[in-house]
């Protein structure tokens, strides 16, 4: 696992974002985090590991985590991008109070991403995970890691490092199989000892079952269980012999019985019939009833007819009459609508002269029409003619406003501007005299100034060629005077030379001059001067000399050149005069008016010429405004007069119109007339229409009196009809011996109904005769019997059954106990060699599992056996690293001794020490030794455990403090080791405060510094 | 002009737990008793003073004394700078006023660059004094983002000084770096400047100087020709420098910037050696006696005896008590002491693990029904893993 990108907010001592970018030291490789005591380093890696799993490292919780020093509201976020091989992933999880702030929520979400380079940051490419378990599941698998491994073998934290190494065997194994994917080991044993528990249980079990079925037959062994069982089975064998006899003494009784019984059976045949006879003949009565009822009903029948129909003519009468109310009722009404319609005519006749009125008027407006019409017309005329004057006053006055503005303008405004113009153009040719002038003086300066500047430079030259000349001077003074000095050095050598004979005998003759006295014989002295020295000499006196003259030539034209400037330079002064002295700032000055003062006065020209034009605009302007002034007026006055005529016209036409008739026009008029028009007409129209209804409610009327008079004749006639039929009636009611026709009706039966007494009657006698004939026959067949005592036979018949039941009972019950005796012999014997099977079964796995188990003479598990194989290649690279921080002083061993009687063993450690050649325990080693074999042994793992397990990748490990118990020189070789780390996609990152440490790794490390509100993270990295 | 050039004091370092303050003392009192008989004009001391960033109080005392007695006594101007190991800020304290006494001590670069100068009867030699610098420290100094390793430090150095430096001048540089061609002749002593590599500066890069002084690198080697030159370190401080005697250098430079130039040999009182011995009868002795090897000498022992001898360093430790290292490389490499290696563990079923595990405990092959219920274990167990 190789971290990518950590983001903590509000997270322990850290307020604000920060920010780690573990790329940047993908160069180094190693990278350290410091800062003052509580800044927040170890809590770097909390977040990591909290990221991770939601666990903290060490001793403190995850809500804990959250920092004191931010806002309520503000959450406490990680965010962790990690790359396993070559998958990228990102896990976020956040913190915050709820609502109630008793609890917190948490989120959270993990997901797969890659790097998208547009965008330039990592894009989430999976569908994200956000349960909490499922986020634990997923980081284990991947990883490899739970959080507690996480936490013993990827970030060494502070204090544990040495778990690793001085853990005994069972911790260690656990740590082993975890890394190295050996759980199944650890499995398998414990599956031996579940098999093996197993095992006992069920031979337990057996073995109570055993016991059990014994105490069931109630036996202690077998053999008696088995003599038991024969005996019974012959005791069966003599019961059934005795069954026979009793069959038969059963078989007589139940004979004797049945006869018996029959005999009983007959005789209570015969009590049953007489009752049934007896019962039948109390109903004789009812029957006697029912026969006179048939024939009363035989006599009434016949006159039901005439009883109908008197009935008949009754309803018939009884309707009419009903109807006559009817007609009476209606005739009320109509009356009373005949009376309201007469009174009704009798009030429009009352109107009718008022109508008439009315008809006159409205010929009368119609004959007026026209005239109306043409008022109309002079009317509206005028109006027109009215606007059309008031518009022509209007624009006169326009007119002439305009007219007077444009004179003001001309007097007030043109003209004295263009007097002001004209002065200007006037001065022109002044001002460029002006300018000539000084552009010439300004000329004349300029030349003098570069006369001076020259004559300067000559100067400064010349001086220069003094002193060059001086030196030369110098010089050549020195040369001549060497050369004299040599010279005559050289003339006093001769000298010598020729006076050496001399020197030693000074009687000889001098050579020069030949005298013989020599007062001053030339010495020699040391420093001899040669021919060439001479020559040399010479030379550099003639070089001298030559140099000299021509510098001296320099100097006399550069002085001439001077000379003539000065000169020129003097009468350009003078003819200057006073101008030469002026300021350059003030010349200028004045240049600059006379320049602006000329371009001013050309510029008037311009605006005089504009300003000529105008004026005369204006002047064309106000003659055409006068022109239009006049026709405006001739216009206004033809106007006016058309106007006075057609008032005349209206006034005439008003005074043939009727004076109290104002309509307003022609159409309110109409209005009116139409009005009035409608009013006659629906005089007339209701006039008719009561007319017509008076008519046809006497026709109504008539109709219905005519119809009562029908109807009561009827009446009449049925009413006689009535009579006769009931003394019809009377005189037949007497004939049949009826009282009253009350009685008749009583006695009158349905057909149905008397069909129905006739059935009963029939019945009763045929069941009568029946009854009586099977009475007969009993009697004749009992006639001379006796019967026995039904009892006793029935007592001795029930007791030999009984015996004979019993006995058979007693030995089905002999046969089933025999049967379930032998099923449970069979079963024990079963039981007794699966029991044996299952005992050799469990003493091979116990044996395997105590094998597995440790149970053997280095008191090794299985898995542990297996294990050791991984640990010995761990110690076998952890020892390369170890040879180099101990200077090949100390070397891990695996050791297989067992150390305390039973505990487990074989994943223990030991070092031995090469300068006293013994062994020592680990926990013996110092604070330093302790730590950097730690350190060797968890490097050494990472390195097996990258090279063989299954998906384990130990990329980067992080180490929290533990470098300040180390010396400056094992600091050294522990730095040489962590950075020398094999591996390209290895990094490492120390926490540590030692300051040395600081200066070591200064470029790749992380700052944490602390601050009153939170720390912060500051990269320093190349 | 007659120049000194010396480097890596490492004043107050413990070699194996040995403080050797006193060595280096005795050390460098033989150092200055040969300034005081050559003479030279001025001492360079190319860096690493002392051993630690903060050292220990005697060294400073130590190095108090001696340049005290260089400069005040001796009257010789002493041209310094910090290494890796100094620390820039401690090293360079009073610089200016110490400077007014011929104590020319760099600890941290300052910008601009300002030589010192000094002068001889053919004229001035400009000395560019540049101390140890980490290319985040240059970086901020000069607002430039580029410098990213120690040559770009060194090229960006070398421009500023090649835009001042006057024509015709003399120049010499004192400087610590780590020349690349000299990849292979570093010892252990040395701390590796930079954790992830790109250290090295190219000699090439000081074509520029008349001489260059180096230091960082204990051994005295010499680049460019003879140009660039590393002294070496006042004494052996590691077991691999043992064959490399050390020395000072001492270079006369003439007026157009070439000189000549001798070692002067430093002799300490307790040599280094890497040795070959073995023990017999409780005994140790040497097996080798091609070096003289004194009683006090630190020695490093290689151990020829091919078993484990008890208490080893103290057999040795009573014939040379200043015996630091023991390796062994006779000695029997511990093997493992399974009969399996990881690769037939991985690549072995279960059961022939179990098995094997079996046949080791209990000296016998598994019998049938133990082979059954092993079996039927397994088989389960796999089951339910997948």
């Amino acid at each position: 696992m190789k971290p990518i990108r950590l983001e903590v907010t509000a997270f322990g001592a850290f307020a604000d974002k920060q920010i780690i970018d573990f790329e940047i030291f993908d160069k180094s490789r190693l990278f350290l985090i410091h800062g003052p005591t509580g800044s927040g380093k170890t809590t770097l890696f909390d977040a990591m590991t909290y990221a991770l799993y939601g666990e903290t490292t060490g001793a403190r919780e995850g809500k804990s985590m959250r920092s004191d020093h931010v806002e309520k509201d503000t959450k406490t976020e990680v965010l962790f991008i990690f790359k396993i091989g070559l998958q990228i992933y990102q896990i976020h999880r956040s913190l915050y109070p709820n609502a109630k702030e008793d609890d917190f929520i948490t989120k959270q979400s993990f997901c797969e991403v890659t790097w998208d380079e547009q965008i330039q940051q990592y894009k989430e490419c999976s569908t994200p995970l956000t349960k909490i378990t499922d986020i634990k599941a997923e980081v284990e698998k991947i990883l490899g890691f739970t959080a507690q491994q996480f936490k013993q073998i990827v970030i060494l934290p502070q204090g544990k490092f040495q778990e690793l190494l001085i853990a005994p065997t069972d911790i260690k194994e656990k740590i082993l199989i975890q890394i190295f994917d050996a759980k199944v080991y650890e499995n398998i044993t414990e599956a031996l000892n579940a098999k093996s528990k197993l095992f006992k249980k069920q031979l337990d079990d057996m073995n109570t079952q055993l016991q059990a079925q014994m105490q069931g037959i109630g036996q202690t062994s077998i053999e008696e269980a088995k003599n038991h069982y024969e005996l019974k089975n012959q005791s069966l064998a003599g019961l059934k012999n005795q069954t026979n006899n009793l069959l038969k003494a059963t078989q007589e009784a139940q004979k004797a019985y049945q006869d018996a019984k029959l005999q009983h059976e007959d005789y209570k045949q015969k009590l049953e019939a007489e009752k049934l006879l007896s019962e039948h003949e109390l109903k004789l009565g009812r029957n006697q009833t029912q026969k006179a009822q048939l024939e009363q009903a035989e006599l009434a029948e016949p006159l039901r007819a005439d009883l109908n129909e008197i009935a008949g003519i009754k309803k018939d009468i009884h309707e009419r009459k009903e109807y006559i109310k009817t007609v009476d009722s209606r005739l009320i009404s109509y009356q009373t609508k005949q009376t309201d319609c007469a009174k009704a005519l009798e009030n429009l006749e009352n109107q009718s002269d008022d109508i008439k009125q009315k008809q006159k008027k409205v010929e009368q407006l119609e004959a007026l029409k026209p005239k109306y019409k043409e008022r109309d017309k002079i009317l509206s005329l005028t109006k027109e003619t009215k606007a059309q004057k008031e518009a022509t006053e209007l624009k006169i006055k326009e007119a002439e406003q305009k007219i007077q503005k444009n004179k003001q303008e001309a007097e007030q405004k043109i003209n004295p501007e263009i007097e002001q113009f004209t002065l200007l153009t006037q001065k022109e040719d002044f001002w460029k005299a002006e300018l000539t002038k000084y552009q010439n003086w300004e000329k004349q300066r300029n030349e003098l100034k570069k006369l001076r500047s020259q004559y300067t430079e000559l100067d400064a030259k010349l001086k220069e060629a003094n002193i060059n000349l001086d030196g030369l001077s110098q010089e050549r003074l020195q040369k001549s005077a060497n050369y004299d000095a040599l010279d005559a050095r050289w003339r006093k050598n001769q000298a010598a030379v020729l006076a050496l004979p001399l020197h030693e005998d000074d009687s000889l003759p001098c050579p020069v001059c030949g005298a013989t006295e020599h007062p001053q014989l030339a010495q020699s002295d040391d420093k001899t001067v040669s021919d060439k020295d001479l020559e040399k000499a010479k030379k550099d006196r003639n070089k001298a000399e030559q140099d000299y003259d021509n510098a001296k030539k320099q100097y006399d034209q550069i002085a001439q050149q001077a000379h003539e400037l000065k000169v020129r330079g003097v009468a350009f002064a003078e003819q200057l005069g006073n101008i030469k002295d002026k300021a350059e700032e003030v010349f200028k000055k004045e240049l600059e008016e006379i320049e602006n003062a000329l371009a001013a006065a050309q510029n008037a020209h311009k605006t005089l010429k504009v300003l000529k034009e105008k004026l005369q605009n204006l002047q064309q302007e106000i003659q055409d405004l006068e022109n239009q002034l006049q026709s405006l007026r001739k216009q206004l006055d033809a106007q006016n007069q058309q106007f006075n005529e057609e008032n005349t016209a209206l006034q005439v036409i008003l005074a043939q119109l009727p004076a109290n008739d104002s309509f307003a026009d022609e159409k309110a008029m109409d209005k009116f007339v139409h009005k009035i028009s409608t009013e006659i007409e629906k005089y007339l129209e209701d006039l008719n229409n009561l007319h017509l209804e008076k008519d046809k409610i006497k026709e109504t009327l008539d109709k219905q009196n005519t119809e009562k008079h029908a109807t009561q004749r009827e009446i009449k006639k049925l009413e006689s009809r009535l009579e006769d039929k009931e003394k019809k009636l009377i005189r037949d009611l007497e004939k049949r011996k009826f009282n009253s026709l009350e009685e008749m009706q009583a006695a009158l039966l349905t057909e149905l109904e008397r069909q129905k007494l006739r059935q009963e009657i029939d019945i009763w006698a045929s069941r009568h005769a029946i009854l009586k004939d099977s009475l007969e026959k009993i009697n004749q067949k009992l006639k001379d019997l006796v019967i026995p005592e039904i009892h006793d036979v029935e007592a001795d018949k029930n007791k030999k059954e009984n015996d004979l039941q019993q006995h058979r009972e007693k030995i089905t019950e002999l046969e089933t106990l025999l049967k379930s005796y032998q099923t449970q012999l069979q079963k024990i014997e079963k039981t007794q060699e699966d029991l044996q099977i299952l005992d050799t079964q469990a003493e091979h796995t116990l044996t395997l599992y105590n094998l597995a188990n440790g149970k053997n003479e280095l008191n090794q598990k299985f898995q542990t056996y297996v294990l050791s194989v991984f640990l010995d290649e761990v110690v076998q690279y952890a020892n390369k690293r170890l040879a180099f921080l101990s200077q090949e002083r100390y070397q891990l061993r695996r050791i297989e001794e067992v150390l305390h009687g039973n505990r487990k063993a074989g994943l223990d450690l030991k070092v031995f020490d090469s300068y006293s050649g013994g062994e020592r325990r680990v926990n013996n080693l110092s604070g330093g030794e302790t730590f950097f074999t730690s350190l060797a042994l968890a490097l050494g793992l990472a390195d097996v455990a990258t090279a063989n397990a299954g998906g384990i990748r130990l990329d980067s490990m992080f180490i929290d403090e533990g470098f300040g118990t180390l010396d400056s020189e094992t600091l050294d070789l522990a730095i040489q080791t962590l950075m020398n780390l094999d591996g390209e996609h290895r990094l490492v990152g120390i926490i540590s405060h030692v300051n040395e440490l600081k200066e070591r790794v200064s470029s790749s490390r992380l700052e944490i510094i602390k601050g009153k509100q939170g720390s912060k993270v500051k990269v320093h990295a190349n | 002009m007659k120049i000194l050039h010396t480097a890596d004091w490492h004043l107050g370092k413990s070699f194996n737990n040995y403080q050797l303050l006193e060595e280096q003392a005795k050390m460098l009192e033989k150092l200055t008793q040969i300034i005081e008989a050559q003479k030279p004009d001025v001492v360079l001391l190319a860096g690493d003073i002392y051993d630690r960033s903060v050292p220990p109080a005697n060294a400073v005392k130590v190095f108090d004394e001696t340049i005290s007695k260089i400069i005040l006594e001796l009257k010789t101007p002493l041209i310094a700078i910090a290494g890796n190991h100094d620390s820039p800020e401690r090293i360079g304290f009073g610089a200016g006023l110490l400077q007014k006494q011929g104590l020319h001590i760099s600890g941290s670069i300052e910008l601009p660059i300002r030589p010192i100068i000094l002068s001889d009867e053919f004229g001035e030699i400009y000395f560019y004094a540049i101390p140890y610098t980490e290319p985040e420290t240059l970086r901020y100094l000069s607002k430039n983002d580029d410098i990213k390793t120690h040559q770009d430090v060194f090229d960006w150095i070398l421009s500023q000084i090649k835009a001042q430096h006057p024509t015709g001048k003399r120049a010499v540089l004192v400087g610590h770096a780590y020349i690349s061609e000299a990849e292979g002749n570093d010892s252990e002593s040395e701390r590796t400047l930079l954790v992830g590599g790109a250290a090295h500066v190219r000699a090439d890069t000081f074509e520029f100087f008349d001489y260059v002084a180096l230091g960082h690198l204990h051994r005295p080697l010499s680049f460019l020709g003879e140009k660039v030159k590393y002294a070496g370190s006042l004494m052996k401080y590691s077991f691999s420098e043992a064959p490399y005697a050390k020395s000072v250098l001492m270079l006369e430079m003439n007026a157009k910037g070439t000189f000549t130039h001798e070692r002067i040999l430093l002799k300490p009182s307790k040599e280094v050696h890497r040795v070959k011995g073995e023990i017999e009868d409780k005994k140790f002795r040497l097996t080798e006696t091609k070096l003289d090897i004194q009683k006090e000498d630190f020695l490093e022992v290689s151990l020829q005896n091919e078993e484990i001898v008890p208490n080893a360093m103290q057999i040795i430790q009573r014939e040379y008590p200043n015996a630091m290292v023991l390796r062994w490389p006779e000695l029997p490499k511990i093997t493992s002491k399974s009969r399996l290696t990881t690769e037939q563990v991985v690549s072995m079923s279960e059961f022939e693990l179990f098995q094997d595990f079996y046949t080791f405990f209990t000296k016998k092959e598994l019998d049938k029904p133990k082979k059954e219920v092993i079996t039927k274990v397994i088989t389960q167990i796999n089951k339910e893993n997948n």
